[in-house]
C-alpha cells in the first residue's frame, strides 16, 4: 500500500509529493490525469511566486513585509479571506524559494516590462513549465512514482477518513488505489463547461479557458458530495479579459491585452462600462474578465490610438486598425455612429494633464460616466487599433474548507485527507487576485499537505503495527 | 545598400521564425536563457533581416523548447530551436561568397568534402611523381625527416596551402562583411564601444549562451547538462591550439630559419599534440551526443552538414596525431598525405561548411552586445 497518494500533477501536487517523501513517506505515488506531454496543469502557465521578505532576497529587492502582503490580499479580496490561513501562507512564503531551489527551480530577475513586480514576485527562470520539469526530475530522483494519463474519478471516504482512490484508465477499466493518506491537488473546475454554465448561466458559453483542459473539478464535486465542506462562490475565480481570438484552452499569458488603461473599452453597443484608468493595470487586469462577462454577448473592444503604440506588451494577435473611428467600428462590426459618439463624448470630457503611465497621473475625464480617472488622453491620432476581448478563466475559487494543517473539513477535520492548490485556494482568495499568490498558496499548502500526509501515514502505520502485534499477542 | 544583399531573405523558414518570435515576444518567460530573448524584446516587428540576426544568436541549447508552454501538442506548436536552425542554414547559404557555392555545398556537401580531399591527395602525389619521386617511397617506412619533405616539399606545401588559405580568409571576410551590413541595417544609429568587443570575445570563449541560462544544455530532455558546452569548447580550444602550433612553426621556419620536424618538447609539437588530442576527444564526444539529441532541436536536412563538419575535424586531428605516432612506419606517407589533404579540404570549404556558424554567431553576438549597450527605444510595460 502506498503511504501517500497525491492526486494532481501541477505545482501543489509536486510540492506535496516532494515534501511527503522528505518527511519520511516511503512510497509516494503521484497521479497526473494529463499525458506526459501536457503534465503540470495550470502551473505551466505561471511565471512567478509572490514572496514575503524583510530584506532583499535573491532577485527580490527591498522588503515586502507580512503586513503589506496581507493588506494587498485584503484589498483585492475585499476581506473575503481567512486571516489566520492567509497569514500562515504569507509567513511560510519566505521559506519557499530556498526549498524550490533545492529541488532544481531557478530564479531570474523580473522580466522586461514587469518592474512593478521586482520587489514582490520571484520569477522562475523559463517560467512555470521549467519549474514543473524541475520538480518532476526531483521527484524521479527521490523515488516518487508518477503515473500519467491517470485521472481519479472517485474517492472512497468513510466518515471523513480516506480509504482509496479510483483511477479511470484510458482503456475504460477502473483501478482501485489504496493509500494511508491522500493529498488532493487536482485543481479547480474551470475546464468544466457544464459547471461554469451552472454558475454563470449561458454567459459561460463565451468563456475561454486560459489554462489546461483537464481541470474538470471531478474530485471537488466528489468531495463535496461525500460531505466535505465547501468554501467560496462558484462564480469567483481568476478571470481576465483576454483576446477573443485566443484558443479555447491553454492560451496562457500571450492572449493578454495590456492596453486597456491606455485607451477606452466599449461593449458591443459601443458603450463604455468601467473606468479603464482606475489603477495600474497589473492591479486591475484580474477584474476585467468579470466586467466583460457582464456585458451583452460577453464581448468588449479595447480601443487605442497611435500614441499608445510601443507602450504595452505586444499582443499575440494583431489588432484591427483603421484611420478613422467610423472605419474601425465598421471593421470590428459595431454600430458606427454609436462608437463615434462614445469617442467624441470621451474626447470632449478629457481634461488635459501630464501623461505619465508610470504613476497615477492627472489625465482624467470630467463629467463623463463612467469616468476615466487616470491616463485619459484623447483618441485623436490615427491609426486607431481595436482588440476584441472575451472573459478568460484561469482558475476557479470554489473549494473545500481546510484548516492550518491542510486537513479537509468534513464533519470534522479529516485525519488523512489533505488538500492543496486551487482546490483549496478559496480559503485564502475569496475573490480578486494579486499576481503570483496562486503559486504562493500552492507551494505553501502543497508542502504543508505533503508533510502532514507523511505524518498521518506514519501514525496509521504505527497503529496498524500495534494492532497486529496485539492480535499476535492475543 | 540594396545591392549588398541581392536576394530576398524572406522565405518560409524566416516567416515561421517570425511567427515564433511574435508569440515569444508576448510571453517572454524565456528571457533569462540566452541573448535571443533580450534582443527580441527590443522589437515589435520581425523582418527577415532581424530574423537572420536572432537565428544566429541562438546557440540551440534547447532550454526554451522544454520550458515552452506553447510547444507541441499546443496548437501554437512552437519549436524555436528548430525554426532558428532552419534560418541559420539559409544564412550560411545566403551570405556565402560566392553565393552559388554556398548553395551547392548545402546540396552536395559530402561529395565536395570527399572530392576535394581525394583531389588534394592526387595533386600531392602527382606533384611528387612529376618532380621525379619514386612511387615505392609512398609505401616505405623511413626516418621521417627526409621522407616528409621528400613527398611534400616545403615549396609545394606553400604553393598549395597559401592560395587555399587566402581564399578561405577572403571569402569569409566578404561573407562576414555582407552579414555585418545587414546587421547595421537593423539599427543604423548604433554607436561603437570597444568594451562590447571584449564582452563578445568573452561570450564566445565561455560559450556563454550554450548553457540554458546557467543550468546547462537541455539537448536530450529537459534535464540540463554541461556536456555539449564542454565538448564544443574542447574542439574549439583544440582547433585554436593546432592553429597556434602551425603559426609558431611558420615563424620558426621563416624567422628563425629552423625548419620542421621539431622535437617532442618543442612548442609546435606541444601545442599540436595537446590541440589534436582535445579535438579528437571533443569531436568524438560531440558526435556521440548527436543521436540522442531531441528532435525539436534538429533540422534533419542539416544532419550531413553538421556531422560532416565534425567528422572532418576528427579526421584532421586523428590523422595528424597518427602520422606523428606512426612516423617510422610504412603507413606514414599516406597518413601524412591524407592529413594535409583533409586540412586543405577543410580550408577550401571553410566558407561554406558549418565552420561559418562561428562567423555569423560571433558577429550576431557582437551586434547584440552593441544593441544592449543602448537603451531600448520601446517603453513596453505591463501597466
Amino acid at each position: 500500500m502506498f503511504d501517500v497518494l497525491v492526486i494532481g500533477g501541477g505545482n501543489a501536487a509536486l510540492c506535496a509529493a516532494l515534501a511527503a517523501r522528505e518527511h519520511g513517506a516511503q512510497r509516494v505515488l503521484l497521479l497526473e490525469s494529463a499525458p506526459r506531454s501536457e503534465r503540470g496543469g495550470n502551473s505551466i502557465h505561471t511565471r512567478n511566486i509572490r514572496v514575503k521578505h524583510d530584506a532583499p532576497m535573491g532577485h527580490l529587492t527591498d522588503a515586502y513585509p507580512e503586513d503589506e502582503f496581507f493588506e494587498d490580499l485584503l484589498r483585492v479580496t475585499a476581506g473575503k479571506t481567512t486571516e489566520s490561513l492567509a497569514r500562515q501562507v504569507i509567513r511560510a512564503s519566505q521559506d519557499c524559494p530556498p526549498w524550490m531551489q533545492k529541488h532544481g527551480v531557478q530564479f531570474q530577475a523580473c522580466l522586461g516590462g514587469t518592474l512593478h513586480l521586482s520587489r514582490t514576485n520571484n520569477f522562475f527562470l523559463g517560467g512555470g513549465k521549467a519549474l514543473v520539469n524541475a520538480y518532476y526530475r526531483s521527484a524521479e530522483q527521490l523515488g516518487i512514482e508518477v503515473r500519467y494519463d491517470s485521472p481519479v474519478d472517485e474517492l472512497e471516504i468513510e466518515k471523513g477518513h480516506f480509504k482509496a482512490a479510483w483511477i479511470a484508465k484510458p482503456n475504460g477499466q477502473r483501478e482501485r488505489m489504496a493509500a494511508k493518506a491522500v493529498v488532493i491537488a487536482s485543481g479547480g473546475f474551470e475546464s468544466n463547461r457544464d459547471w461554469l454554465r451552472e454558475a454563470w448561466g449561458p454567459a459561460a458559453d463565451q468563456f475561454l479557458i486560459r489554462g489546461c483542459r483537464f481541470n474538470m473539478g471531478v474530485l471537488l464535486k466528489d468531495l463535496i458530495a461525500k460531505g466535505a465542506q465547501s468554501i467560496g462562490d462558484a462564480t469567483q475565480g481568476h478571470c481576465v479579459a483576454i483576446d477573443a481570438r485566443a484558443p479555447m484552452y491553454d492560451g496562457g499569458i500571450v492572449t493578454r491585452i495590456d492596453c486597456v488603461s491606455l485607451g477606452i473599452v466599449v461593449n458591443k453597443h459601443a458603450q463604455r462600462f468601467y473606468d479603464e484608468g482606475e489603477d495600474f493595470w497589473p492591479k486591475r487586469y484580474a477584474i476585467w474578465g468579470r466586467l466583460v462577462a457582464q456585458q451583452p454577448d460577453q464581448v468588449g473592444y479595447s480601443i487605442i490610438d497611435a500614441k499608445a503604440q510601443g507602450r504595452f506588451m505586444p499582443p499575440v494577435f494583431p489588432g484591427e486598425t483603421a484611420y478613422t473611428i467610423a472605419e474601425l467600428a465598421h471593421k470590428i462590426g459595431i454600430d458606427v455612429e454609436a462608437l463615434e459618439k462614445t469617442v467624441a463624448d470621451y474626447n470632449a470630457a478629457v481634461v488635459p494633464g501630464r501623461f505619465d503611465h508610470a504613476v497615477l497621473d492627472n489625465c482624467h475625464t470630467e463629467g463623463l460616466t463612467p469616468a476615466k480617472t487616470h491616463w485619459a488622453q484623447r483618441l485623436d491620432t490615427p491609426p486607431f487599433t481595436a482588440y476584441p476581448l472575451r472573459p478568460g478563466i484561469t482558475f476557479t475559487y470554489l473549494g473545500v474548507r481546510v484548516n492550518d494543517q491542510a486537513q479537509v473539513l468534513f464533519d470534522d477535520y479529516s485525519p488523512n485527507c489533505f488538500a492543496a492548490g486551487e482546490i483549496m485556494a478559496g480559503n485564502v482568495l475569496g475573490q480578486g487576485y494579486v499576481a503570483g499568490v496562486g503559486m504562493t498558496i500552492g507551494t505553501v499548502y502543497g508542502r504543508l499537505a505533503g508533510e502532514q500526509a507523511a505524518k498521518a501515514a506514519a501514525t496509521i502505520s504505527a497503529n496498524l503495527n500495534h494492532s497486529e502485534s496485539s492480535k499476535a499477542a492475543a | 545598400m540594396s545591392k549588398v544583399i541581392p536576394l530576398s531573405l524572406e522565405t518560409p523558414a524566416t516567416q515561421e521564425a517570425a511567427r515564433v518570435m511574435g508569440i515569444c515576444n508576448s510571453c517572454r518567460y524565456c528571457e533569462g536563457f540566452c541573448a535571443v530573448f533580450p534582443a527580441m524584446e527590443r522589437r515589435l516587428n520581425f523582418t527577415a533581416e532581424s530574423i537572420h540576426f536572432l537565428a544566429n544568436l541562438c546557440h540551440n541549447c534547447g532550454a526554451c523548447y522544454h520550458a515552452c508552454q506553447y510547444a507541441p501538442p499546443h496548437a501554437f506548436a512552437l519549436e524555436l530551436p528548430r525554426a532558428m536552425a532552419k534560418v541559420r542554414k539559409e544564412s550560411y547559404a545566403h551570405f556565402a561568397t560566392p553565393n552559388w557555392l554556398g548553395r551547392l555545398y548545402q546540396q552536395q556537401g559530402l561529395a565536395l568534402s570527399l572530392g576535394s580531399l581525394v583531389g588534394f591527395v592526387v595533386i600531392f602525389v602527382l606533384a611528387y611523381l612529376l618532380a621525379g619521386g619514386e612511387t615505392a617511397r609512398l609505401w616505405q617506412a623511413a626516418s621521417t625527416k627526409e621522407l616528409f619533405y621528400e613527398i611534400t616539399p616545403h615549396n609545394t606545401l606553400v604553393a598549395i596551402f597559401g592560395p587555399v588559405f587566402l581564399w578561405a580568409v577572403l571569402a569569409m571576410t566578404l561573407s562576414g562583411q555582407r552579414y555585418w551590413q545587414m546587421l547595421k541595417g537593423l539599427a543604423p544609429e548604433q554607436a561603437f564601444l570597444s568594451k562590447e568587443a571584449s564582452q563578445t570575445v568573452s561570450d564566445i570563449v565561455q560559450l556563454r549562451y550554450l548553457d540554458g541560462g546557467g543550468q546547462g544544455c537541455a539537448a536530450e530532455s529537459d534535464k540540463p547538462t554541461k556536456q555539449r558546452r564542454v565538448s564544443h569548447q574542447m574542439v574549439f580550444l583544440g582547433f585554436m591550439l593546432c592553429l597556434a602550433s602551425t603559426s609558431v612553426a611558420t615563424l620558426y621556419h621563416y624567422l628563425l630559419d629552423y625548419p620542421a620536424p621539431y622535437p617532442m618538447t618543442s612548442l609546435p609539437k606541444l601545442l599540436g599534440i595537446s590541440g589534436g588530442l582535445l579535438m579528437v576527444v571533443g569531436c568524438v564526444w560531440l558526435l556521440a551526443q548527436r543521436p540522442s539529441r531531441h528532435q525539436a532541436l534538429q533540422d534533419p536536412t542539416q544532419q550531413t552538414m553538421d556531422v560532416g563538419f565534425v567528422s572532418l575535424l576528427l579526421v584532421i586531428a586523428a590523422t595528424g596525431l597518427a602520422s606523428m605516432w606512426l612516423r617510422t612506419t610504412a603507413a606514414m606517407p599516406l597518413l601524412h598525405l591524407i592529413h594535409l589533404s583533409s586540412v586543405l579540404s577543410f580550408f577550401l570549404l571553410m566558407p561554406y561548411c558549418k565552420f561559418v556558424h562561428g562567423l555569423y554567431r560571433g558577429l550576431a553576438l557582437w551586434w547584440h552586445n552593441r544593441e544592449q549597450a543602448n537603451p531600448s527605444r520601446l517603453q513596453l510595460s505591463e501597466g
